[in-house]
């Protein structure tokens, strides 16, 4: 009886044909279990091994809205396979990195653990593959069930990848170790951003804000970035309330006229410098700015406040429609960071935050999502931060009829060593 | 269990319809299936199989990674060269100081080589030491290494006794680690996750270091006997120990021939057309060398000639031509051409020959002929105490100390050995990696083996082994 498989063409190409002669030998029990089990480890490899080569889906602002706009009833559907596929091909990939790590590092517990969490992601994505949503209270579901669990699993993965790697680094180069981090963070950022962007996309459809053609239905939103601020002030100060028992002042500062976004023409007739309660209106990803500002916060608050400095840190925003970026400075009186130290502030660094130190390089490193006391210093605040600001970089349209200058995200630091610190930022909108 | 239909292919060679329903049927290692609703919900239950600590081990457990340290410190010291003369005990009388050095030089030596091996699995990506097979190579390894660790230092003949009776029984249980190695290596293949080079220098390394340890415990457990049995025994300058006999080529080409033609009856069921061996040359050469791998290196050179030839000549309902032997004695070493009338081999493919490394499907097949093989020994049971060291099984254990276990019996001669089981088992069983195994065991013993081919008419295999004990000072086990 022939059964043609279900990826015919598929199946043509990785398929081995050496039949091998069956013998009527007798197998003992040992050999049957050993063997079913070899069969499916066998299995387990090569679908890993298939997924793994997919190319990845870079996730592009464009395409992000593209989704928004595009959204209906029915493209939900569609888009919640191509979630569930790309984020496959993501999670393939993460275990082959992993699997390819020397043998003894993978054996430290919590590298090891890292790897089970991804594993145990494969695990539900592919359930999830072999019943693709069909209505929407399915799509309902599989947003509750599968993609907020897929979140969930890995959203305390930062504090055991730092005691991990801490454990393992003399096992491996400094560039193994860089070069594996970096992919790590970066795809670990991808993946979270496809599953938010279908859980959001589904739950706009459910709610009254729902705009059929509009830009902002997925994880990319109208923000007022005064707020953001504020709300990430709030955050950090609350942290430094409970350490310090002293909080630290923002100071917004902005050139932007009221009503509408800086442009490069200045004569714009009506224009009235604004307020302290105009709103600064960006479309940007709300968490990844969450997280932006909370870094950035830390290192400063903690300067000022450790340094007996009274000032407050001063952000400055400069926003433009057309092209879309934000350009922010913040700006800190916090001594500065030390010379020789300069230089290693993107390394992956394994400082252990310790009480009563004076230094205002090293950060008040919570991991976002964790509030309290916590204080122990991770040393992946800041490369983790310019992964998130540099996540859409490599895919700007390269579209050759189009001149206007390639925009992308960057993020560098000044420092002025006795007296403050600059960190400056750019995001890219579209 | 459900037969699975026969995938349709264009490709088809040759095939059979199983006799019986075994449930290991020639689609256990082609699983093209793996994409499919039904294979994808099964095998997903079973991910976690892929971590870091299987089930099955009592070594590989999250505190592992801790306990390593000893290990690194060990991995830090060099190992002791030696030669063979060493080992079988300088000077013309075995002495007690002798045979107890003897103890200590094997308790401090083998921890400090196994750490150097098993650095290189630790340094191996996960994704190759993680298949069953390596895994267990490696619990082997480290268990071994634990139980040396434990050892005190040995001060009288009777803790020598002890001694013996422990590295006995380790030698016994570590037996099959050669097929796991051998199974690792095609599994690395098939996954393709190691590059050729890596995988050959691997296995070399493996092997080589395999063979310096079991020759410097067989030659301690045969010093140690024949202390007991002759001590007076004087030893000629150039005596390098028992475990090596005196070997005549002739004899031995007979037996392994004899050995081999049987193993393929079932493949060519004409023994009387099967060819024959025409010895020539220096026939009376004698040498001393370890029957085992004398045999093993034999056996495998004379079952690829009769398979060549059969395959050549086999249709023909004639004698088959048969395999001529040349025999070159000479004062340094022996040499030793087998030519055959086999087709030869394309010269593109006779650089290859040499690798562990084969074509994925070469791999696959392979690996299910050896899963075939019975009696192969599949599961350690290697035990530990609760702190997680090893506890070696004698078997002395439980039985008191009555004669059954009387250290006499346990000669070199006696020891369990996979090389025998690999010699003798059936041709159907075809492994593929004779030749680069060969070719380990030939350079270690300071030997060679190349291959000249004429293509379309024949090939002939040349073996060269040194004459051991002539320079019974040369450091031979220096590649720990």
């Amino acid at each position: 009886m022939i059964r043609l498989s279900r990826n015919l063409k598929l199946s043509r190409s990785l398929r081995n044909v050496n039949f091998v002669k069956c013998y009527s030998t007798e197998f003992s029990d040992q050999q049957r279990e050993f063997l079913q089990e070899y069969k499916i480890r066998l299995s387990l490899e090569r679908l890993i091994y298939h997924y793994a080569s997919q190319p990845l889906s870079k996730f592009s602002m464009l395409a992000l809205y593209e989704q928004s706009r595009k959204l209906n009833n029915t493209t939900i559907l569609q888009i919640a396979q191509e979630t569930v596929e790309s984020l496959l091909a993501y999670n393939a990939r993460r275990l082959r990195k992993f699997r390819n790590l020397p043998y003894l590092v993978m054996l430290n517990p919590a590298i090891s653990e890292l790897y089970n969490m991804y594993l145990q992601s494969m695990s539900i994505l592919l359930r999830a593959s072999l019943y693709p949503p069909t209505t929407l209270e399915e799509n309902d579901r599989f947003s509750e069930e599968v993609l907020s669990e897929f979140i969930a699993i890995h959203a305390d993965a930062l504090p055991t990848l730092s005691k991990g790697f801490g454990e393992v680094m003399h096992l491996l180069t400094e560039t193994q170790v860089k070069q594996f981090l970096d992919q790590h963070l970066s795809e670990r950022i991808s993946m979270r951003l496809i599953a938010h962007q279908h859980i959001l996309l589904s739950n706009s459809l459910r709610s009254t804000d729902f705009e059929k053609g509009g830009n902002y239905n997925g994880v990319i939103k109208l923000l007022n970035i005064r707020d953001v601020i504020k709300k990430n002030r709030d955050f950090v100060n609350d942290i430094c309330q409970m350490k310090y028992d002293q909080i630290c002042r923002v100071k917004i500062d902005t050139n932007l006229k009221s009503g509408g976004f800086w442009n490069l023409r200045d004569d714009f007739p009506d224009s009235v410098p604004m307020t302290n309660d105009d709103p600064i209106i960006f479309p940007y990803i709300e968490y990844h700015l969450d997280y932006i500002f909370q870094e950035l916060f830390k290192n400063s608050f903690r300067a000022h406040i450790e340094n007996e400095v009274a000032e407050p840190v001063q952000v400055t925003i400069s926003t433009s429609s057309s092209p879309s970026y934000m350009e922010l400075r913040i700006r800190d009186r916090g001594k500065g960071i030390p010379p020789k130290i300069v230089k290693h502030i993107f390394d992956y660094s394994y400082t252990t935050y310790e009480s009563g130190e004076g230094d205002s390089y090293k950060t008040l490193n919570v991991p976002p999502g964790l509030g309290g006391n916590t204080v122990a210093g991770m040393g992946y605040g800041l490369p983790l931060l310019k992964s998130y600001i540099e996540i859409f970089n490599d895919t700007l349209s390269y579209d050759p009829e189009d001149e206007s200058p390639k925009m992308k995200g960057l993020l560098s630091v000044q420092s002025y060593w006795g007296w403050g610190t600059d960190v400056y930022l750019k995001t890219v909108g579209q | 269990m459900t037969r699975v239909g026969l995938r349709f292919t264009g490709q088809c060679r040759k095939y059979s319809l199983p006799k019986f329903s075994s449930p290991i049927t020639s689609h256990s290692y082609i699983d093209d299936d793996f994409l499919s609703l039904v294979s994808k919900e099964n095998i997903t239950k079973h991910i976690h199989d892929l971590g870091a600590y299987p089930s099955f081990s009592n070594i590989l457990t999250p505190q592992h990674f801790y306990q390593n340290e000893v290990l690194l410190q060990y991995s830090q010291k060099l190992p002791h060269p030696v030669s063979l003369r060493q080992l079988a005990g300088y000077g013309r009388q075995l002495t007690k100081q002798k045979v107890l050095a003897s103890a200590n030089f094997v308790r401090l030596e083998l921890p400090i080589r196994l750490a150097m091996r098993i650095r290189d699995l630790q340094t191996l990506p996960f994704g190759v030491v993680n298949n069953f097979h390596l895994a267990q190579i490696y619990e082997s390894y480290y268990h071994l290494f634990n139980a040396f660790r434990k050892i005190p230092t040995i001060n009288t003949l009777g803790e020598n006794e002890e001694f013996c009776t422990v590295i006995s029984a380790i030698l016994d249980q570590h037996v099959f680690n050669l097929s796991h190695l051998m199974m690792g290596a095609l599994e690395s293949t098939i996954f393709n996750n190691l590059q050729q080079e890596d995988l050959d220098a691997f296995m070399s390394s493996m092997l080589r270091s395999r063979i310096s340890r079991r020759v410097i415990v067989e030659e301690h457990l045969s010093l140690t006997e024949i202390h007991k049995k002759s001590p007076k025994q004087e030893n000629p300058p150039d005596y390098i120990g028992e475990i090596f006999q005196s070997c005549n080529a002739e004899e031995h080409f007979g037996i392994v021939g004899k050995f081999i033609a049987a193993s393929m009856a079932e493949y060519f069921p004409h023994p009387e057309l099967m060819p024959d061996l025409i010895i020539e040359g220096d026939k009376n050469a004698t040498f001393p060398f370890m029957v085992p791998h004398l045999h093993y290196l034999f056996g495998e050179i004379l079952r690829n000639s009769f398979e060549a030839t059969i395959k050549t000549h086999g249709h023909n309902k004639h004698k088959l031509p048969p395999v001529k032997i040349t025999i070159i004695d000479s004062k340094k070493n022996v040499m030793f051409r087998i030519s055959d009338k086999g087709g030869g081999i394309a010269h593109s493919k006779l650089k290859s020959i040499w690798s562990f490394g084969k074509s994925p499907e070469l791999a696959r097949e392979s690996l299910a002929n050896f899963h075939r093989i019975p009696g192969l020994q599949l599961y350690s049971n290697l035990q530990v105490t609760s702190a997680g060291s090893s506890i070696v099984e004698t078997q002395l254990n439980g039985l008191g100390l009555t004669s059954v276990g009387d250290i006499n019996k346990i000669s070199t001669l006696t020891k369990k050995s996979t090389l025998e089981l690999l010699i003798t088992r059936p041709y159907k069983f075809k492994l593929g990696l004779g030749l680069p195994m060969c070719k380990v065991y030939a350079d270690y013993w300071n030997g060679d083996l190349s291959m000249n081919s004429l293509e379309g008419y024949g090939s002939d295999t040349c073996l060269t082994l040194s004459k051991l004990g002539l320079h019974s000072n040369v450091v031979q086990l220096d590649r720990a």
